[in-house]
């Protein structure tokens, strides 16, 4: 064989060569863009399924909260003011102190039947349209303020607009279970909600004056938290905001839930 | 003497690149660029100059070099490579080159003479690095931008250096000794090709997080 001929066939060889490898890159890249987006469409439709199951778990949710409140304000709301009804209707010629007791229960149970209305009211997922968010909100603290053992504020900054009956109820239902906790856990004496209609957003911040709790021993991550806290985020997550919530042992909680508006999202 | 002042061109830019980078280097190896750069580029104008001067061989100054230079990489894909299992073969393979260089300098080809078939050897190796690399990127099933990654543009540039100059290096011996190449001028384009190539992608896997993110704003 020639030296020139030799020599042509190791420049060629080493030209095939890095053509090979040249190809073989090619490959990885064509094949790596096909599988990003394979990836981005599996997690698109997952984070779909996701919200549809979440949206349809919260209708389920909404419609069993509308059936027991019909239940309380059509059956047990009739029934008690029935036995009201009964009761006024006893004769006035009873012992005094018969008497005495008679009313006490009639107070009982005017109380109770009170009660069992705000209760249906606030279930009823009509009840946000027929009120408002700011309506529904006030009466929340103001059934907290009936049982004598909270003080409660409510303020409203900005001018307020209005979000989607959706969007509403979920906030209205967060704010529930906030006040819900602040009851069970927090041993708080005041509680404040305020309102903060921003130009591209709404916060609401729920604070207590509790006992407040460590954060970093709850860390607010979907995998340890109760089903109040995973029901919050899921329920944030579904309208696009956000909650954030922090407190200190001793120096009560703060919950701040913001909602970007609308038309910014 | 243009294929050496080309050559040392573009190390000298990869070598300006990994400093600029220095701070900013993730994954924390690429610190260890700027100090392999610096003295790959020493070493190759060393080389020259020894030769050119003193009018002796070289090639000892290249034997040591590529054994110092091979240890280099297993380190670097000893930190590159996740799976336990590669790591043993990593090493498995790091011994091995190293026990046959050692042979080829004492048995083989000699101190003196260049050790081609250590090169050859040494850059098969390397290329099985690389591709371990491609494969382990190939089967990752996260979302992953290649382009983002300094380990693909590095591995990338190591790969095809070694595929360009496997052939060459691996006959460099019968090339010398047949007067295949009298005037090296062969030599000089390959490899003054591949080093730019090899640099170049080197210089790009330094900058490639900062230029991706400008990208993607």
């Amino acid at each position: 064989m020639e030296k020139n001929e030799l020599l042509s066939y190791i420049i060629a060889t080493t030209a095939i060569l890095v053509l090979l490898g040249a190809f073989l890159l090619f490959v990885l890249l064509w094949y790596r863009r096909n599988k990003n987006q394979y990836i981005n469409e599996k997690q698109h439709m997952q984070s779909t399924l996701n919200q549809t199951l979440l949206q349809t778990r919260l209708e389920i949710q909404e419609e069993t909260f509308k059936t027991i409140s019909q239940e309380i304000h059509d059956n047990i709301g009739q029934a008690l003011s029935f036995v009201k009804l009964s009761l006024n209707m006893i004769d006035g010629r009873i012992p005094p102190d018969i008497k005495e007791k008679l009313t006490e229960s009639k107070e009982l149970l005017g109380k109770t039947i009170q009660d069992l209305r705000d209760i249906a009211r606030s279930l009823n997922p009509d009840f946000i349209s027929e009120s408002g968010l700011y309506g529904a909100i006030e009466q929340q603290l103001q059934l907290l303020e009936k049982t004598g053992q909270y003080k409660t504020t409510f303020k409203v900054m900005g001018i307020a607009y209005k979000n989607s009956q959706q969007r509403e109820l979920v906030l209205f239902r967060i704010v529930q279970e906030l006040l819900n906790n602040i009851v069970k856990h927090a041993e708080a004496t005041t509680v404040n909600v305020l309102m903060n209609y921003q130009v591209d957003k709404l916060l609401i911040t729920v604070s207590d004056n509790g006992k407040g709790f460590d954060t970093s021993a709850v860390q607010v991550t979907e995998k340890n938290n109760g089903l109040g806290m995973r029901n919050m985020l899921n329920r944030m997550s579904m309208i696009k905001g956000y909650i954030t919530i922090a407190s200190t042992p001793g120096e009560g909680t703060t919950s701040i839930i913001e909602l970007p508006k609308e038309t910014d999202l | 003497m243009a294929y050496i002042i080309t050559g040392t061109i573009a190390i000298l830019i990869s070598f300006i690149a990994s400093i600029i980078q220095y701070k900013k280097a993730e994954p924390l190896w690429l610190r260890l660029f700027p100090w392999y750069l610096g003295l790959t580029m020493t070493i190759q104008l060393g080389g020259y100059l020894y030769s050119h001067f003193l009018h002796k061989s070289n090639y000892f100054i290249f034997n040591i070099q590529q054994i110092a230079d091979f240890v280099f990489w297993v380190y670097i894909f000893s930190k590159v490579y996740k799976p336990q299992g590669i790591k043993v073969v990593l090493l498995a393979l790091a011994a091995f080159a190293i026990i046959f260089a050692a042979y080829d300098i004492i048995a083989g080809e000699g101190f003196y003479n260049f050790n081609s078939k250590t090169s050859t050897i040494i850059s098969i190796i390397l290329l099985i690095f690389s591709l371990l690399y491609f494969a382990e990127l190939f089967v990752n099933n996260n979302r992953i931008n290649y382009f983002t990654i300094p380990t693909f543009w590095i591995s990338t540039g190591l790969f095809f250096f070694n595929v360009g100059s496997i052939i060459y290096l691996g006959l460099f011996n019968y090339i010398t000794s047949h007067k295949l190449d009298e005037d090296g001028k062969i030599y000089g384009v390959i490899m003054v090709t591949l080093n730019i190539l090899m640099y170049a992608l080197f210089t790009i896997g330094f900058f490639c997080r900062t230029i991706w993110k400008k990208m993607s704003y």
